[in-house]
């Protein structure tokens, strides 16, 4: 039995079809191809103002959020390191492991950035001496709208 | 296969340019608003620079240089020491707790304002 299974003769590996790399190739160029067009046209529309970016830091007040802002420092920073990286081998190569410290770093800034939105719209939240009740709703009314104050000291 | 990927190298990187040139450019010259960036925000507008603010902006720029730097030199992401992480949660826990300090602040005078 072991003798038989020693002599069977090993499967021998199939040369690559030179169809599938010409595949390979035009499928690369399509996708490429496409990315370009998408991001520059992504980008010719934020220079042209057609998207508008005037918020693109600011919180729900309209004002500049720095945890927005840290945010999109980190994000460029990361993106850009990551983009070195994979060029730094030849052939380029998505690192294999990425550092807890750097994950620990964007957990600290979004985690940061939720908590301050959170604070924010607590913040924008009216008094309750500003809330003013009025019944019954304005949509179900008919006739007169009775306007209930709110009951101060 | 060779031409394909550094066409690739050479889209991806002119993109990635472009965008952080454009974000840039807009913060720059106004387009994107960047008002109130350092100012205390109360529940009456914006309030002088607020310190918590200042250090943090300042401690991030730092870490971002750092980083790419770090990366820059030894082409892989570095491991980043407890430290630093813990000298970032500290500037984030200073700015939070400032920002809602100035906020409970303000709250508890308008509310004595609205006796």
């Amino acid at each position: 039995m072991l003798l038989l299974i020693l002599q069977t003769p090993t499967p021998t590996p199939m040369p690559p079809d030179p169809n599938f790399h010409l595949l390979a190739l035009v499928m690369g160029w399509t996708v490429t191809i496409l990315i370009a067009a998408f991001a520059l046209g992504i980008i010719y529309k934020m220079i042209k103002g057609d998207i508008n970016l005037q918020y693109l830091i600011a919180g729900a007040d309209g004002d500049a959020s720095l945890s927005r802002f840290q945010f999109l420092i980190f994000t460029f920073v990361i993106a850009m390191g990551l983009f070195l990286i994979i060029l730094s081998v030849n052939p380029p190569a998505f690192p294999t492991t990425i550092p807890g410290g750097i994950l620990a770093l964007l957990g600290i800034s979004g985690g940061s950035y939720v908590t301050s939105k959170a604070v924010g719209a607590n913040a924008t939240k009216p008094a309750a001496t500003e809330t003013t009740v009025v019944f019954p709703p304005a949509a179900a009314t008919t006739g007169t709208t009775v306007i209930v104050p709110p009951s101060g000291p | 296969m060779a031409t394909l990927i550094m066409f690739a190298r050479y889209e991806i990187g002119f993109l990635m340019a472009a965008l952080i040139a454009v974000v840039a450019f807009q913060i720059l010259t106004g387009r994107i608003h960047t008002r109130g960036l350092l100012s205390e925000k109360t529940r009456s507008g914006l309030g002088g620079v607020s310190p918590a603010r200042v250090q943090l902006l300042l401690f991030t720029l730092a870490f971002a240089f750092y980083l790419l730097s770090e990366i820059l030199h030894s082409h892989q992401f570095p491991t980043i020491d407890t430290k630093w992480l813990l000298i970032l949660g500290g500037s984030h826990s200073i700015y939070l707790g400032g920002k809602g300090l100035s906020l409970f602040r303000s709250q508890l005078k308008s509310n004595e304002e609205g006796d």
